[in-house]
């Protein structure tokens, strides 16, 4: 009988093991390109009726590694590089590296990369001049800005937000809109807004199938463990 | 069953300990792949011990009164998350959508937890067996023999997952750790569930868990002479759960073999 148990569970193993080279983590993409808009109001970054007309894209590549609120926190893996021309400025945003906390620990940042999390609004997480939104990607980094080929900043805190639902349907960039810093920039931050996205891949396969593997052990324990109890009376 | 004080106590006591640790490993280590902080552990297990003995102490302990009582305090634990606590840091409060909460929270929390109290009744229906053999039993010898358990067991892990799998040594605090988890889980495993061919098979597949769970929770592996790493979802289980599993069940399959009659608890 052991023996049996035994050849089940190597069988069993070494199906197992055939997963363990898949990639970690769950990963996602998102991108737009062509009319977008860029908030130019002195007072507030998100005041979206306030803005100019820009010409730019957005390409997004984010990887969401858990958010455990462990001894030793894992830090997502983010990527985002977007180009727009403003005021006959070239300006090239690159983030790839994620922010795991807010500078001064003012709310999470999921370390770097949260899908379909409630964030704004009343929320308590960033800012509460936006309504509440949930983005399919929201993800916190430092960002490096060039303009005309001169680097401006090196890390300037970003926040991007994919969202294919209203009431903010698009992609939107945020580059240091809570202090406002960046002091070769107009206003001294950068909010810019597409409002239609080109392309956007969640890892819904992945994600559907942690959680059918977690049901069907859960199921199979306590099928097993209410078996065993039944047995014992 | 019994509706004895002490009995209760114990009984929602471990109900509340065994259905959270479940919870660590299924709901929230294998489905949702997130830690929601202490202060949701400390809360909800003793929000679960709670409703177990005052619902035991109308009902008793059974398994249609598990499916009762812990409906109820899933329906409680949902609501306290819905409107009175965030999960998370505290200085950095997360509150959960409805969706979290009340979709795949309920479902998910419900099986977990009624994982835990199922387990628990069947340990309260079957310890009276494992204790009446192990009243016989010499104590330096139960210490010997978990003791080499012990050592051989992490050995036999050490050389798939390490040797094979990973080709890299976790350290020497990794085995210490590892070490002292197994002597205590063996000790209590051996004196309330014993190893008949139920508690043999539970047993490994327990004890694999509860090193998955040391290992994705508190254990980092690497120290001491290198910076310690948290292992990641897929190689704790993709690599280290099966691998521990086989061990697990080859060395408790072996030990169980070994022991006289009589005393094969």
């Amino acid at each position: 009988m052991i023996n049996r148990i035994l050849v089940i569970f190597f069988i069993i193993f070494s199906s197992f093991n055939q997963f363990a080279f898949a990639t970690d983590g769950l990963p996602a993409t998102a991108s737009t390109k062509g009319k977008g808009s860029i908030v130019d109001d002195r007072e507030s970054p998100y005041n979206l009726n306030n803005k100019k007309t820009i010409q730019g894209s957005i390409n997004i590549s984010v990887k969401e590694l858990g958010n455990r609120w462990s001894q030793i926190q894992n830090i997502d893996d983010v990527n985002v590089i977007s180009e727009f021309t403003y005021e006959n400025s070239h300006y090239k945003i690159i983030i790839n590296k994620a922010m795991p906390r807010h500078p001064f620990g003012k709310y999470t940042t999921f370390f770097g990369v949260a899908y379909h999390e409630e964030i704004n609004g009343d929320t308590f997480i960033g800012t509460s001049e936006l309504p509440k939104l949930t983005p399919d990607i929201a993800l916190w980094g430092w960002a490096e800005i060039i303009r005309d080929n001169k680097v401006i900043a090196k890390m300037a805190p970003a926040h991007v937000k994919v969202m294919s639902s209203p009431p903010l349907k698009g992609i939107i960039l945020e580059v240091d809109t809570e202090s406002k810093g960046l002091m070769e920039v107009p206003n001294g931050y950068l909010t810019v807004f597409w409002s239609k996205i080109d392309s956007l891949n969640m890892p819904e396969t992945q994600e559907k199938q942690r959680e059918r593997i977690g049901w069907i052990v859960l199921i199979i324990m306590n099928t097993g463990f209410l078996w065993l109890a039944v047995k014992e009376k | 069953m019994t509706r004895k004080v002490n009995e209760l106590i114990k009984f929602s006591f471990f109900t509340g300990i065994m259905a959270l640790f479940f919870d660590a490993v299924i709901g929230h280590g294998l489905l949702w792949d997130n830690d929601p902080y202490w202060n949701y552990w400390i809360v909800d297990s003793f929000l679960l011990a709670t409703v177990t003995f005052i619902a035991s102490s109308f009902t008793g302990i059974g398994i249609w009164q598990g499916f009762i009582t812990i409906g109820v305090h899933t329906l409680l634990l949902e609501t306290y998350y819905d409107v009175l606590s965030p999960v998370g840091l505290p200085q950095e409060p997360l509150w959960l959508s409805k969706y979290d909460v009340w979709i795949v929270g309920y479902s998910t929390h419900f099986l977990v937890y009624l994982t835990g109290y199922l387990f628990l009744v069947w340990i309260w229906r079957r310890k009276h067996k494992a204790k009446n053999i192990m009243e016989d039993f010499k104590v330096r010898k139960l210490a010997l023999i978990i003791a080499l358990s012990a050592i051989v067991v992490l050995l036999l892990e050490g050389i798939i997952t390490q040797g094979f799998l990973f080709k890299e040594f976790f350290g020497v605090t990794f085995l210490i750790q590892r070490f002292v988890l197994t002597f205590i889980f063996l000790l209590i495993w051996l004196n309330y569930v014993g190893l008949d061919l139920k508690g043999f098979i539970t047993g490994s597949f327990l004890l694999s868990l509860y090193w998955l769970t040391y290992n994705m929770y508190l254990g980092p592996i690497g120290l001491p002479t290198s910076f310690p790493r948290y292992l990641d979802y897929n190689e704790l289980w993709f690599k280290v759960f099966p691998s521990s599993l086989i061990s697990a069940l080859i060395v408790l399959g072996t030990v169980r073999r070994f022991l006289p009659k009589g005393e094969k608890a």
